[in-house]
């Protein structure tokens, strides 16, 4: 069983959507800090595709910090790092964009959303945060 | 990076019309290549020619860099081929059919085909007359691979097969990807089973390559876009396909998407909300069916 959750969805380029599933086992704590991940091939024919789009993922991952690579043995999930402001700002202003946009639709004010990603923050990482 | 399918101004003309038409592809090692194209594109006749079954009347074709009209024992040897209706001796049983196979490959893996034996489920000691489609295409796959051939062709594989049997398909394909050095090659109008396999993507119409490129950059490149409210009306140009309007709504498919495309979408229609959503393959390549059909009507 792989060490994050996925369900494969047809339309968005796949190797992006384990990008996001791992990111999100590394968020969550379902994937901690020094955690080896499973190779390659393993992911590969547990989701039963090709690993050339695995490998893309991983290379993707260890890009953006997220996994460190020893050579030889593997791929781990990497100390997390500050990032920088500019990092920050490219991985983030889409979503927020995004998330502006919809509660406008729903008519939420901002007290109201930032109440809500409090909330959703507590469900993901508990209390030590 | 070694070329293991490469094709140069292939053509095939029977009787009055062109089946295949100035192809050119190649396919380098360790990808996996989706062909796809609507009934009677060419898609066969291009396999055929691949696989030195049929002559092409112009250009040429090779499998490692030899001409596919001269394939030598060892070529085969390296190409596992699974063509689209499984040609098998079908008075043989599936036991009789894999020993007799077997002899033909000094390279022939008995460990991994009983491997491949566990994992398909393909009986045995039944005759091949008597077994159903899947198990003939499941047959037809372990006899393809059991020598761990370099490269696999297939043509049409998963045509008329269950939902689970194409997941065991899949899956069993999947395995050669294990091995070092491996390409695969392969037609199918099981869209939704290409994503899972493919890195490239080639299109075939009326006998013309239209479309060969990766996956990735197909699906960055094509995307709905939405204009909600008053606005201007849309101006089509070549990327723009399938545009509908209908009061203050308007719908295309923009198909060369990219950073900047939506700021300028926005920027002619400041009143109208922009959205953008990307497409699964089988939607990219029914958008395309149209517009070839639209060009190139069939009588």
């Amino acid at each position: 069983m792989l060490p994050f959750t996925i369900q494969i969805q047809l339309g968005e380029p796949i190797y992006e959507q384990i990008v996001r599933a791992v990111k999100k086992a590394v968020a969550t704590g379902q994937l901690q800090q020094g955690a080896q991940m499973p190779s390659v091939r393993v992911i590969s024919r547990e989701l039963s595709v090709n690993p050339n789009t695995v490998q893309k993922a991983i290379s993707r991952l260890t890009d953006e910090g997220v996994l460190a690579s020893h050579p030889g043995s593997g791929s781990f999930v990497a100390d997390r790092r500050p990032s920088l402001r500019a990092e920050r700002m490219r991985a983030l202003q889409p979503l927020i964009e995004q998330l502006l946009v919809e509660s406008a639709h729903h008519g939420l004010t901002a007290d109201e959303l930032l109440d809500l990603i409090r909330q959703h923050h507590h469900k993901i990482h508990g209390n030590d945060h | 990076m070694e070329t293991i399918i490469e094709a140069h101004s292939l053509g095939k003309r029977y009787l009055h019309k062109d089946a295949v038409h100035d192809l050119n592809l190649s396919l380098p090692a360790g990808r996996a290549c989706a062909f796809l194209g609507r009934n009677g594109a060419g898609k066969t006749t291009t396999i055929k020619m691949l696989a030195g079954l049929i002559r092409p009347n112009s250009g040429s074709c090779s499998l490692f860099g030899q001409d596919s009209q001269h394939l030598r024992p060892e070529d085969w040897q390296k190409t596992g081929y699974v063509s689209e209706n499984q040609e098998l001796y079908d008075w043989m049983t599936g036991e009789q059919l894999i020993a007799f196979t077997s002899r033909l490959y000094p390279n022939w893996d008995k460990p991994f085909e009983k491997e491949l034996l566990e994992k398909l489920g393909i009986p045995l000691k039944r005759r091949i007359s008597l077994c159903s489609r899947g198990e003939k295409v499941k047959l037809a796959l372990l006899l393809a691979m059991a020598f761990r051939p370099r490269l696999l062709i297939l043509d049409e594989p998963f045509a008329g097969l269950d939902p689970l049997v194409r997941s065991e398909f899949l899956d069993t394909v999947l395995e050669i990807t294990r091995q070092n050095d491996w390409s695969i090659f392969f037609s199918t109008h099981d869209i939704d089973d290409v994503e899972k396999l493919a890195d490239d993507v080639m299109i075939i119409d009326e006998g013309r390559l239209q479309v060969s490129e990766s996956l990735d950059s197909l699906q960055q490149r094509f995307r709905r876009i939405d204009l909600i409210g008053p606005h201007e009306p849309v101006i089509k140009t070549a990327a723009i396909l399938g545009l509908e309007s209908e009061g203050d709504h308007s719908r295309f498919i923009h198909t060369a998407f990219n950073g900047d495309t939506l700021a300028t979408i926005q920027a002619d229609h400041p009143q109208a909300r922009v959205e953008a959503s990307t497409l699964s393959l089988k939607e990219i390549f029914i958008v395309l069916a149209k517009k070839f059909q639209s060009e190139n009507p069939r009588s």
